[in-house]
């Protein structure tokens, strides 16, 4: 009997020890190498629309939003849209890791496929397209908590917050996409491409995720490069806002979300 | 006692450099900009959202000209190529740009990188601040009405560009110097850069609507220099310097 | 005639209930078919205007339907059952509508031949779309991708395979050799693939003398396709006597052949290789072969930065009693081929010429007969607004085969497709005969004019 528990603490120790082992071997050091390996994953799998030079002008790139926004990321720029840090930070390696790994709806396949350290070494070659991320230290906003409301009281709070933070001037009072700043075709990118505006009755085509918690990190972070800002100042003041707003856009849809 | 005699010996090695810098001196550029010809009538634009704030039109007038001495407001004047000597204070002083009545106050910011910019609306409306360092983000944030100031500390020097996506016709400029010798011109398009290190120096002008002029001045210890810079109404423009 | 009217009625119907039930379709389903769900991307990651691929698409269909650069065939976008992993049905089925609804000849009539010959007429017909595909693609598991493309043709009636196969990917090593195996298009890779154009193919109107096996064949109308591909020779049968189109696609740029092809890039990224073996053109199913057609393929890719993408490739294919003439003597005819396409931004320009040559001319035939025969075509589709794409095709045909038969033909085609949705394109085009002025009495030179409009769908 105490032998068992004995075994069982081991075997769980041992499936600790090589999770965390497994978690280090997957991403690896920072080096010339790993660039050199993830260059060579980039010129088979992402060139086609970055390009070589990271500047989002693949030879497939135009066609992705034609004369409209979103053409392909250009990595030499230094604003990225998809982070969990503050509004014109960089975004952390594990930003770009899950970019990677999930895509974006609508424009970018995810790449699950490939194995751990192979995205990770994209993740490295990807930084060395912009000198920032040798100097800038890109630190995530805390996350609040959890949604702490009964859902009737959340979806109360969050329909009245979507109302003071003007969230209808683009995305309309119904969340179609259709406020009247998107409808005037005012919104440009930071290209100057004319950029629609998210409808938010279609979680599946949200860029940065449509789970609460990535609503809420869009909340906190906005979209750099689009007219999406950050609402991280006056979130920080009352935490459970955040997650209210996410609950009411959520309730927007009639979709189910993962 | 190595240490101490290595102390001394820099000591001494900086000696020489110190006292030229004493000789050397430090005096005051007098900047005037002017604007010579016609200026075109300001752009009135029909106000389609917030008109209760915004007024329901707005009138927008990148030149603003003061006559009759043809003086021209918010020019950005710097000394170029120049790195900071120690000497001189740094003016990092937090800067404050305002969201109000649907213009950004003031229009044109020029600060000292490490200076702090601080973003707040007085405005009884939503706004969001939309920052831009060449085509990198550096802020964009929903300034909701009565929330609270934003604060972000400028690092790297160059031209940022201040728009407001949701009034279209709202415009600013940041224009960040990595060290203390720039300023901006007043009503009367003059404008003084205290402190500046005596001998030559390249000397810049920049407008939002009119661009780029650059001169050269010559900066006495204790004294004064002057340079002036007119801009064209065909776009052309000149500049002259006199060192007193 | 009643009959035709509440044919026409219901085709209308069903017409204008898809288009309907398209439009009210929620806007992610814009993606294409199967892929596009699958890996939840818009048409345009892979294509620059569908059917049309773009060099990420190209890469994604070399690679086996799988991710360039990866393997994913096991797992992306599906379901896991036990160790089972299942698409959705939606990510591997998808379906295609397309063809002109309106079709409007202006012609000098001629049937039979030398009847009213130099009366202008018009002909104006309101046709169902002319093709349905249904297509089921995907990949079963890591490195094994399949296609099954069922097509039915309106007019011909009927359904069948056009396209079926099994894909081995990566043998070897990534990208040395991926395997097809089944019925397949041989131009895949080509730098212009015949399956792949905006102005759609328009078959010929053959005389009702065509269907007696070996009989002499004329046509009322030409068919409208590229040049470069064409079987470009008047008087060729199949091997039960059909008399074969001299406009239709055939052998390296058949729409479909059953056999076995190898293609790969083991020399750097920016060369591909292919190499085939067919049953040969226009062979029965079930028939015995003389010998199998084979073919090789190179093609050099450009393509880094700039939104700009370019390649070039040429084709030997080397057919074995792959056609008759008219006294049931075999012939063996090869095609050589090159051509070329550019893409930058908006604009996609591309080009494909073509030789084809029978070697030994039979008895029965010699001396009224010309061996050799030449297709040109020249292409460019433009975006000129986001939902707007104008194309313009040029088909030059120097028609080979029997003497007295044989007419070349000269198209100028131009056709703007507005899309309504990103999966729904309605278009207008309209073909010229370049050769009208030279007259004569055969289909080659009495069709003045053809306008056509259409409806594209895919989902």
């Amino acid at each position: 009997m105490r032998r068992a528990h004995v075994a069982t603490a081991a075997a769980l120790l041992g499936v600790i020890v090589s999770v965390s082992s497994l978690a280090q071997a997957a991403k690896p050091e920072d080096t010339a190498a790993t660039r050199a390996q993830g260059q060579a994953l980039f010129e088979r799998a992402c060139l086609f629309c970055h390009g070589v030079t990271g500047q989002g002008d693949g030879p497939a790139g135009w066609f992705l939003g034609r004369y409209a926004s979103p053409r392909p990321q250009n990595f030499t720029v230094g604003s990225f849209k998809l982070r969990s840090t503050p509004s014109g930070d960089l975004p952390t390696d594990q930003d770009l890791f899950r970019t990677i790994t999930k895509g974006i709806p609508g424009y970018m396949p995810g790449f699950a496929s490939l194995p751990e350290t192979a995205r990770w070494q994209v993740v490295a070659y990807v930084k060395s397209f912009y000198p920032g991320f040798r100097t800038e230290t890109p630190v995530p906003l805390s996350l609040v908590g959890a949604p702490t409301h009964q859902l009737a009281e959340s979806l109360d709070r969050g329909r009245a917050l979507y109302t003071s933070f003007e969230c209808h001037t683009c995305h309309g009072i119904e969340g179609q996409g259709d406020g009247p700043v998107a409808q005037a075709g005012e919104l440009k990118d930071a290209f100057g491409l004319s950029i629609p505006t998210a409808n938010l009755t279609r979680p599946s085509s949200f860029k940065n995720g449509a789970s609460l918690l990535d609503l809420v990190r869009t909340l906190l972070t906005g979209l750099d490069g689009t007219p999406m800002p950050s609402y991280a100042a006056r979130l920080s003041d009352r935490e459970t806002d955040a997650w209210d707003l996410a609950q009411y856009i959520r309730a927007l849809s009639a979709e189910s979300v993962p | 006692m190595l240490v101490i005699a290595l102390f001394i010996a820099l000591m001494v090695s900086n000696v020489p450099a110190a006292l030229a810098e004493m000789e050397q001196g430090y005096g005051t550029v007098n900047v005037h900009v002017l604007y010579r010809g016609t200026v075109p009538p300001p752009t009135e634009m029909k106000v389609t959202r917030d008109p209760e704030t915004c007024g329901a039109t707005i009138s927008l007038q990148s030149l603003t000209v003061h006559s009759p001495s043809d003086g021209l407001k918010d020019a950005v004047v710097m000394i170029e190529g120049i790195h900071s000597s120690g000497k001189e204070q740094t003016r990092t002083q937090p800067m404050v740009l305002s969201n109000s009545k649907c213009s950004f106050s003031p229009h044109v910011i020029p600060l000292q990188t490490g200076s702090t910019l601080e973003i707040q609306n007085l405005d009884q409306i939503m706004h969001n601040t939309h920052i831009t360092h060449e085509i990198r983000t550096f802020i964009n944030v929903a300034m909701v009405a009565n929330g609270r100031p934003v604060a972000k500390k400028v690092a790297n020097p160059g031209l940022y560009r201040v728009q407001c996506d949701v009034h279209k016709f709202m415009e600013g400029y940041v224009l960040a110097s990595g060290h203390p010798y720039f300023g901006v011109t007043d009503e009367r398009g003059s404008a003084k850069i205290l402190d500046v290190p005596a001998g030559e120096h390249d000397i810049s002008v920049w407008h939002e609507r009119l661009g780029q002029l650059q001169t050269h001045v010559t900066v006495p210890p204790n004294g004064e220099a002057t340079a002036t810079f007119e801009f064209h109404e065909d776009g052309t423009g000149h500049s002259r310097r006199i060192n007193r | 005639m009643l009959y035709r009217k509440s044919t026409l009625l219901v085709a209308t119907g069903i017409l204008v209930i898809i288009a309907l039930s398209s439009l009210a379709m929620p806007n992610q389903a814009q993606a294409i078919p199967a892929f596009a769900r699958k890996y939840e991307v818009n048409c345009t990651a892979c294509h620059t205007a569908p059917p049309i691929l773009n060099t990420y698409g190209q890469w994604f269909l070399e690679n086996g339907y799988q991710l360039p650069g990866t393997e994913d065939g096991g797992t992306t976008g599906k379901k896991k059952l036990g160790d089972v992993t299942l698409d959705d049905v939606g990510k591997y089925l998808a379906f295609r509508l397309v063809g002109n609804a309106v079709r409007s000849w202006s012609f000098t009539q001629q049937n039979p031949a030398g009847v009213d010959t130099g009366v202008a007429q018009n002909k104006t017909e309101l046709t169902f779309p002319e093709n349905f595909v249904l297509f089921a693609g995907g990949t079963v598991m890591k490195n094994v991708g399949f296609m099954v493309e069922l097509g039915h043709d309106v007019e011909g009636g009927g359904a069948a395979v056009e396209r079926g196969f099994v894909s081995f990917n990566n043998l070897g090593a990534q990208d040395l050799a991926h395997v097809r195996v089944g019925k397949f298009d041989p131009s895949a890779f080509y730098s212009v693939v015949t399956i792949r154009q905006q102005l759609n193919e328009v078959g010929e109107s053959a005389s009702s003398s065509c269907t007696t096996a070996f009989a002499p064949c004329s046509f009322n109308r030409i068919g409208l396709a590229p040049s470069a591909f064409a079987t470009k020779f008047y008087g060729l049968y199949d091997r039960g006597g059909s008399p074969l189109s001299p406009f239709a696609s055939s052998l390296y740029n058949s729409g479909g052949e059953l056999g076995l092809d190898v293609h790969g890039r083991p020399f750097g990224k920016a060369w591909l290789y292919q190499v085939g073996v067919v049953n040969g053109a226009n062979e029965p199913f079930g028939d015995s072969n003389k010998g199998k057609d084979l073919y090789a393929m190179l093609r050099y890719d450009y393509g880094h930065s700039d939104y700009f993408a370019a390649n070039i490739s040429g084709f030997v294919y080397h057919g074995n009693s792959n056609a008759k003439v008219q006294t049931q003597e075999d012939v063996n005819w090869h095609r050589y081929g090159v051509s070329a396409r550019a893409t930058y931004q908006m604009v996609d320009l591309y080009a494909a010429y073509a030789v084809d040559r029978i070697n030994h001319v039979p008895s029965g035939v010699s001396g009224a007969f010309d061996a050799t025969a030449t297709g040109l075509t020249i292409g460019a589709d433009a975006y000129v607004t986001n939902e707007t794409l104008l194309s313009l095709r040029y088909d030059n045909l120097d028609a080979g085969g029997v003497l007295e038969q044989r007419k070349s033909a000269t198209f100028v085609g131009l056709q703007a497709k507005q899309y309504l949705r990103t999966n729904v394109a309605v278009f207008v085009r309209n073909d010229v005969n370049v050769r009208k002025s030279e007259g004569g009495e055969t289909a080659a030179r009495n069709l003045r004019n053809a306008f056509f409009a259409g409806i594209d769908i895919i989902f």
